[in-house]
């Protein structure tokens, strides 16, 4: 009885030893498409999210109408019965509301469960070429100056004010004087500024990093490359896609200086993004489109500097 | 006295001692600067002004004997059609490089302004639209001009030949004077009118690829010339140093008067001009589209837009086989910004140093005076935009300043302070060394 369990013991030992060394890399792989079925289910989430409210609406709409028909019954006999049905109908319009933000609230904390596993299956499949975990930082420079502080603006006369205020201008702590502000961005207080990102169809999950050394921060007005690992939504690496990229400023009518492009796959689903340059600090928008096989989606970084 | 005349006489005297200490009060807050403040003057400094970037394309951009031949060539109006145009015709290094006409008039008049070339070497295009992206590509183009010097590049290598021989073979590969003797007399270049061309399609591969290097070896001797050419700090540095070193309101007050220091303080703040115009060089090399008027309504100027056009079609660039380069080495080319709305009428910032001394401005001199160009970026007018001809609306960079006329007045004394004395001794301002 105790030897074949001894070797059963033994070998079962020797089989998780050998698969230990196999074990991290599929690991990850697990993460990624364990991640992607938690997307999967956050955006269902947010789908029906978006169905409960718009009932929740609708009813709202004829809660209304029926609050006229309400004010026009007043002082009748049915008074009473018409009241309590309509506040019926708003505390399941209400219910129905808080059950819709309730998903909202739940589809977006998957979302971030979600993401903080891409991250770390990222991280450990690719551990040698991810350097970096937090956003992209602008290489430290104390007063970068800006290539233009226009924001859009209309030109036509009739725009009120728009063409009759001066430039922004910031006063920064400490400095008498004022300098050139940076306007129009409005970017959002709870922007995601993530480096780990998925596609907008959940195709794809990338990574992108500068490649400067010693640190990974952005240059101001130098072109620098980019690494950019790109992997499907199971999580296994895509090799030869064809990408496309693209940089704004939101509110600034302007894109990258410069034309980046995929120079070479360095390795599978490992790409080398050349000629990236910002000639001034903010909120920039980098969309990288990506076509493999039969799959095409697009990806946003937002970072700012 | 009675009571009347010493409540006037009280009163004007307290008047008077209001205004004295208001405003020597105003006048002497402008000289106070933070630490801060002194931290960001600084990055302006003409000594923080890095060597200029390394030429990869032109291997003599640092060799000072190819720059001795690059300052007699800039001087030699022998390299044009009719012997009398030079370089230094229109970059008179007296003005500082260039020439006070609107549109320069070489054998004909051109299209743009000269630019003063005194810190062209740091920028990465040349022209005004950027359609050379060296020094080197950006001297062939006017000699080619018919407008400026006129001269076929096949002419260009005759003369070269039989003028500078020996300097050439020094520096580049020997010339080799009997293919140099079997070309044409005549004009024969692929840029200048159809005779020309004929000539030049008529000339064997092994002509061609000749001409075509040691034509290019001209453009790059003039630009290891150009990269001699040096500023000396102008009253402002000066001014700057003061406020590192900690000088006292006198000293700061004899280096800059005070409307010169509240100009310094508007150029930074309210005038805007520091988002564009910053650096030692006072421009961050930048294109923008500032609505300058339009000089011809029936062809416009469409700036970088055209320029990129240019820039693919030209043969002399980085990529080329005449560049020095590996075209792997080529960044700013290999990822050239084709595509854009801002592209639309867009100019190269220019540096502003010496600007009160290179009137008229804009990239075709439109307007006259500073104060007239400080007048239209206070109110400014939108690019002109014609829908036959534009391929989109012209995207505009500025926002009205609200200045008043004294700010204005103040921004120009400021300005006349970027104004660097040139010294008589700096041989490679001079045409000769005697």
């Amino acid at each position: 009885m105790i030897k074949p369990l001894k070797f059963i013991a033994v070998i079962s030992l020797g089989f998780s030893l050998v698969g230990f060394c196999h074990a991290e890399h599929n690991e990850s792989i697990e993460l990624v498409a364990h991640a992607n079925a938690i997307l999967l289910e956050s955006k269902a989430l947010e789908l029906e999210s978006i169905e409960v409210l718009k009932r929740s609406n609708k009813l709202l709409g004829d809660i209304k109408k029926l609050r006229v028909e309400q004010r026009k019954v007043r002082g009748s006999d049915s008074e009473a019965s018409f009241t309590a049905m309509v506040n019926t109908l708003n505390e399941q319009r209400q219910d129905w509301q808080q059950h819709g933000r309730m998903l909202r609230q739940r589809s977006s904390a998957l979302e971030q469960q979600a993401m903080a596993l891409i991250k770390l299956g990222f991280t450990v499949s690719w551990s040698d070429k991810v350097h970096l975990h937090g956003p992209m930082k602008l290489a430290s420079s104390e007063h970068p100056v800006m290539a233009h502080n226009a924001q859009i603006r209309s030109v036509h006369p009739t725009m009120l004010g728009q063409m009759t205020d001066g430039a922004d201008t910031d006063s920064k702590s400490g400095m008498s004087m004022k300098v050139p502000a940076l306007s129009g961005q409005n970017a959002p207080a709870d922007l995601d500024v993530s480096t780990f990102q998925r596609s907008r169809n959940l195709t794809f999950f990338a990574h992108a990093e500068p490649l400067t050394q010693p640190t990974a921060d952005v240059p101001l007005n130098k072109i620098h490359q980019w690494r950019l690992l790109v992997s499907d939504a199971q999580g296994r690496p895509v090799t030869g896609a064809k990408i496309n990229i693209d940089g704004h400023m939101p509110g600034h009518v302007h894109g990258l200086p410069t034309q980046p492009k995929i120079t070479e796959e360095l390795s599978p689903g490992e790409y080398l993004v050349d000629g990236v340059k910002f000639q001034m600090t903010g909120w920039w928008v980098m969309q990288f489109d990506i076509e493999h096989q039969a799959n095409s989606d697009s990806l946003v970084f937002n970072l700012v500097l | 006295m009675n009571a009347i005349s010493r409540l006037i006489c009280h009163t004007l005297m307290g008047g008077c001692l209001w205004l004295v200490t208001t405003f020597s009060v105003q006048a002497e807050s402008v000289y106070d600067f933070t630490e801060a403040d002194i931290r960001f003057l600084s990055q302006f400094h003409l000594n923080q002004l890095p060597p200029p970037p390394s030429a990869l394309g032109n291997r003599l951009a640092d060799d000072a004997a190819a720059a001795e031949l690059g300052r007699q060539l800039f001087f030699d109006p022998g390299l044009s059609r009719n012997s009398q145009v030079s370089c230094s015709s229109c970059h008179q290094p007296e003005q500082y490089f260039t020439d006070g006409m609107q549109r320069s008039v070489g054998l004909g008049q051109v299209r743009r302004n000269a630019p003063s070339i005194a810190t062209s070497q740091y920028g990465p295009w040349q022209f005004w639209d950027g359609r050379a992206d060296s020094l080197w590509a950006q001297a062939l183009s006017p000699l080619e001009d018919i407008n400026e010097h006129g001269i076929a590049r096949s002419q260009a290598v005759q003369y070269v030949a039989s003028h500078y021989r020996q300097a050439y073979d020094e520096l580049f590969a020997p010339l080799n004077i009997a293919l140099i003797q079997t070309l044409p007399e005549q004009p024969a270049s692929p840029r200048q009118d159809s005779e020309a061309q004929q000539r030049w399609n008529q000339l064997s591969p092994q002509q061609q690829q000749m001409v075509n290097q040691a034509f290019a070896n001209i453009g790059k001797a003039l630009m290891a010339y150009q990269r001699q050419i040096q500023l000396q700090p102008a009253p402002f540095d000066r001014f700057v140093t003061a406020l590192q070193q900690g000088q006292d309101r006198q000293q700061l007050a004899r280096l800059m008067t005070a409307d010169e220091v509240s100009g310094m303080r508007l150029f930074m703040g309210k005038g805007n001009c520091a988002s564009c115009h910053n650096g030692p060089l006072f421009t961050n090399f930048e294109f923008h589209n500032i609505g300058a008027p339009e000089p011809n309504q029936k062809q416009v100027d469409m700036g970088r837009f055209e320029g990129v056009t240019s820039l693919q079609q030209n043969e002399f660039t980085c990529l080329s086989p005449y560049s020095d380069a590996n075209p792997s080495q080529c960044e700013e080319m290999q990822f050239l910004k084709r595509q854009g709305p801002e592209l639309v009428g867009a100019f190269k910032t220019p540096s502003l140093r010496n600007v009160a001394k290179t009137a008229p401005y804009m990239q075709s001199g439109q307007l006259a005076s500073l104060i007239e160009v400080i007048a239209h970026y206070n109110k400014p007018t939108p690019p002109f935009y014609d829908r036959e001809q534009h391929p989109s609306r012209p995207h505009f960079d500025i926002v009205p300043l609200n200045l008043t006329e004294e700010e204005q007045q103040q921004l120009l004394r400021f300005l006349d302070t970027l104004t660097s004395p040139i010294d008589a001794s700096d041989r490679w301002w001079l045409a000769t060394d005697d």
